[in-house]
């Protein structure tokens, strides 16, 4: 009776932890044939936020320009995504302006 | 070798502490593993919902530009929410009915997103990187479609952390379960043991011994365990007291009753020395019988069977008639019997037995009073409410009395006093009247005089018979005594 209980109240933990457990898809494993492509991320867009910047920001918004410099140049240094990050950041600033 | 190893565990599992401690170890853990689960569960879910609820919101916001500004609207709405993205998080994809892209950060519609009525979870490649996202496909008026996500990376990585926490929490908290089983363990087997060793102890003779008290709730059995054995030691040494008595104070008799037959029948020589020898025997012989029936009369007393006699008598007409009954007698030891009686008491019990109990006081009180001096006998009810009321009957005297350690042991069966050893009697009469007591729910009183003794009988003035709690303590007695196990007062001043 008390091995009965005692495999009966083991298994009962294991399948609880593994319930709890992430799953494989959870964690972002998937196939990489799968996975779609985010445009946000690539050089084209920082140069199109780069113009949108141009296009809207007068001369005179000092913290705008410096922030859209800024984010150019980790573009162009190949650092993409914190580039759009600081270009986005350019972008917010001018429409809180 | 398996069948030897789960004969093992079997056999293990038997002791009643492993048990015990098992029990204790795998609730715990399996309580933990529960806890640990549902915060799993409610924390994902939690996480999980919130991303639902922002796309959907995001959705019903863009589908107001769609309503209010028809498609440029929306590809504006998509555009801006796209450049003022900080946290870097939003997935959009407008479609044309033919499946062109029209705006968006999705290069294309992605496989198997095809109902709009669950979300999905699916991988996406940033800046060559995966990521997983959630996305929820919607159906726009016209035949266009719109995907609403939002990378939950973040997310991703915190559910295997969490999980990964979780799990390794439990571990902890099973290996803290296994300690504190094997603590429990080793707590129930001290108990039990400390029990073992007493009892194995008593059992190999040593009567001396008790459970230790451990200041915790086992000492509850223990106490218990510790009085049984303190009765059982009073029981044996009242039977073995009650032996070596009968021993003792019946073979005078019975060696004298041969004697006077052995005697009579070598050198008697007429009938009438011989029927003389015969009726001394005879008279010895009695006197045995008699010890006899009265160890019988106190064992029946104490087992409660003359219960069925009892009944409402007038208490002072009693104690008026023994008075007058015993002072013929006092007279003729040259003694003044005086009363202190009321003038009536109802009380509820055995007649006769009251009547016993008392002759037996006042035949002590005659038997060693000096010359000269008085006895006397009074019946008084204390001043107490209805049910603790009891009434008191004592004999005082003016005779020899008896030490303190003597009072102690005054009740018990053939006990004599030193100073009474060459009175004749067999040691019974206060046993007798301390039976008597105890039916009645009342117990005797010894208390010493300057000079003499005063014998008072303490019972319940009860109109209904008493409360039988003591039967057991009397029953289990019945064949032995013992005085500290029955109620006999001493006080050391009258």
């Amino acid at each position: 009776m008390m091995v009965r209980s005692l495999i009966f109240v083991s298994a009962t933990s294991v399948v609880l932890l593994c319930a709890a457990a992430p799953d494989a898809e959870q964690l972002g494993w998937h196939p990489a044939s799968d996975a779609v492509v985010v445009t946000t991320d690539s050089l084209a867009y920082c140069h199109t936020l780069e113009r949108t910047i141009e296009t809207r920001a007068p001369a005179s918004f000092q913290n705008v320009r410096l922030l859209e410099t800024q984010g150019a140049r980790l573009c162009d240094s190949g650092h993409v995504r914190p580039g759009i990050d600081r270009l986005r950041r350019a972008l917010q600033l001018l429409r809180h302006s | 070798m398996m069948r030897t190893i789960v004969a093992f565990v079997r056999l293990r599992l038997r002791s009643a502490g492993l048990s015990f401690s098992l029990a204790y170890g795998l609730l715990y853990a399996l309580s933990s593993a529960l806890f640990l689960s549902f915060l799993w569960w409610r924390t994902t879910g939690l996480m999980e919902r919130q991303v639902e609820q922002a796309v959907d919101a995001d959705y019903h916001a863009l589908a107001e530009h769609w309503v209010q500004d028809g498609l440029p609207g929306l590809v504006l709405a998509i555009q801006d929410r796209l450049e003022q993205n900080v946290d870097d998080d939003a997935i959009y994809l407008l479609v044309a009915p033919d499946g062109r892209k029209i705006e968006g950060n999705l290069v294309s519609w992605p496989r198997n997103v095809t109902r709009t009525d669950v979300n999905y979870e699916r991988a996406i490649l940033r800046d060559g990187v995966k990521a997983t996202s959630l996305l929820h496909a919607y159906d726009l008026p016209g035949g266009c479609r719109i995907i609403v996500g939002r990378d939950i990376r973040g997310r991703a990585i915190l559910r295997p952390l969490l999980a990964d926490t979780l799990v390794w929490s439990w571990v902890m908290v099973t290996l803290l379960a296994v300690g504190g089983a094997l603590v429990v363990r080793g707590i129930f087997k001290r108990i039990v043991s400390s029990i073992a060793r007493t009892t194995a102890a008593i059992t190999h003779g040593d009567m001396a011994q008790r459970v230790p008290l451990m200041g915790n709730e086992v000492d509850l059995v223990a106490v218990v365990v510790n009085e049984m054995l303190d009765r059982i030691v009073r029981l044996m040494d009242g039977v073995r007291q009650v032996s070596n008595a009968i021993a003792h104070d019946l073979r005078t008799p019975i060696s004298r009753a041969r004697a006077q037959l052995e005697d009579a029948a070598l050198n008697c020589h007429t009938t009438d020395e011989l029927r003389g020898a015969i009726e001394r025997a005879v008279s010895d012989l009695d006197h045995v019988t008699a010890v006899f029936e009265a160890l019988m009369r106190i064992a029946q007393i104490e087992a409660g069977a003359r219960r069925a006699a009892f009944e409402t008598f007038d208490l002072a007409t009693v104690l008026t008639d023994i008075g007058e009954l015993y002072s013929a007698a006092a007279e003729d030891a040259h003694l003044t019997l005086t009363t202190a009686l009321p003038g009536e008491q109802q009380f509820y019990g055995d007649q006769r037995m009251i009547q016993q109990a008392v002759a037996n006081m006042l035949d002590n009180a005659i038997k060693f009073s000096p010359q000269a001096s008085t006895i006397t006998l009074s019946c008084a009810v204390d001043s107490k409410s209805a049910p603790q009321r009891r009434v008191t009957i004592a004999v005082s005297d003016e005779g020899i009395g008896m030490n303190e350690s003597d009072l102690a042991r005054a009740s018990e069966r053939f006990f004599r006093a030193e100073t009474a050893r060459n009175t004749p009697g067999a040691g019974l009469g206060l046993s007798l009247v301390q039976a008597i007591a105890q039916l009645h729910g009342g117990h005797l009183e010894l208390s010493r005089r300057n000079p003499g003794l005063r014998v008072a009988l303490v019972l319940p003035l009860a109109t209904k018979p008493p409360p039988r709690t003591d039967r057991n303590s009397m029953t289990q007695d019945s064949s032995a005594s013992h005085l500290s196990a029955t109620p006999v007062l001493v006080s050391g001043s009258a």
